[in-house]
């Protein structure tokens, strides 16, 4: 029955100790951890100014920094990418397609001959 | 969801008050952080690198939630962020073990030792019997804190210098709260022995 609390007094005197000690921290140890907070405050400063302001549409100095929209922006431009280049494919394939076209009408011969196989052999009997 | 953020978002003295409670807690909590990383990894120059990781991660991912969820996110934050450390030390050390042999020993960098006689010297010169001695003791504490095995010692500092519950405890370090009373008791005793060995009842 004793055993925990001895071990509850003995930890006690032992975080006093560490109480100690921490509060006799360095100077400069103490100045670094400061910049550090400082440095972590910033970084929760940013945003409140950046995306709230643009998405929810009204200027405030006191927004919270977290936005839920964050989540969801790099989602929809990846998605928007990815219609671009869809949208791109399909624009060039479309292009090549016409420039055969193209390249085909101006020929002298006529586009039937490409699909006559009579034509497949003469051409062969011609090249040899 | 986005409905109640934005309302939470306008009700302006809220939001300051958050600020002011992240800012203030960090200011708190920063020593001890510190001192924890510093026992775990036993270097100076990491050890702030944690804390500062740990603080960024806090105010950039949960500046939002509750003041009284700070404590707990923030002691899961710097663990995780000890436990990368570690993970990232070891793959260092796995390369530079295979890419030189001309690195000196690494235990030598860590030995407390060192450090402490040096501190204890300008101790004597600046500071009255009685600190000197009290100071000396909480070296010993901190020394025989970092013999400690990783998870006693975790357990150890967040259950009793945090101050968290067993619960909360367990949460933090991922495991069970039997394990965390384990742990704790261990340290404990272990501590409570290191002092006795060296003539001090704590």
């Amino acid at each position: 029955m004793n055993r925990p609390m001895n071990e509850h007094d003995l930890a006690k005197k032992i975080t006093q100790h560490l109480d100690y000690g921490t509060a006799n921290l360095d100077s400069r140890i103490h100045y670094r951890l400061q910049t550090a907070r400082q440095h972590a405050m910033e970084a929760y400063a940013q945003p409140r100014h950046g995306f709230n302001l643009a998405w929810e549409g009204r200027g405030h100095s006191g927004h919270r920094s977290y936005s839920p929209f964050r989540a969801w922006v790099p989602l929809a431009l990846l998605i928007l990418g990815l219609m671009f280049v869809t949208y791109w494919q399909n624009t060039q394939e479309m292009n090549d397609v016409s420039e055969i076209d193209a390249h085909l009408l101006a020929l002298d011969l006529p586009v039937h001959a490409f699909i006559d196989s009579g034509f497949d052999t003469w051409l062969e009997g011609s090249s040899q | 969801m986005i409905r109640c953020h934005i309302k939470e978002c306008y009700s302006g003295t809220l939001q300051l008050a958050t600020f002011q409670e992240l800012s203030r807690f960090l200011a708190e909590v920063e020593r001890r952080a510190y001192k924890q990383a510093l026992f775990a990894v036993r270097d100076e120059h990491g050890a702030l690198d944690i804390v500062q990781d740990s603080m960024m991660k806090l105010t950039e991912k949960y500046s939002g939630k509750p003041a009284e969820e700070f404590p707990m996110l923030f002691q899961r934050i710097l663990q995780n962020t000890i436990r990368d450390h570690y993970r990232r030390q070891k793959v260092r050390s796995l390369w530079t073990t295979l890419l030189s042999s001309l690195t000196p020993h690494q235990e030598e960098e860590y030995d407390p030792l060192e450090t402490l006689e040096v501190e204890d010297d300008s101790n004597k010169i600046h500071r009255p019997e009685e600190t000197l001695a009290r100071s000396q003791v909480v070296k010993l504490v901190e020394q025989a804190l970092e013999s400690l095995p990783a998870r006693q010692r975790e357990a150890f500092l967040l259950r009793y210098w945090e101050e968290l519950d067993v619960s909360q405890t367990a949460a933090a370090m991922g495991c069970s709260e039997g394990s965390v009373k384990t742990h704790c008791s261990r340290a404990t005793h272990a501590v409570a022995a290191f002092l006795k060995s060296k003539g001090i009842e704590p």
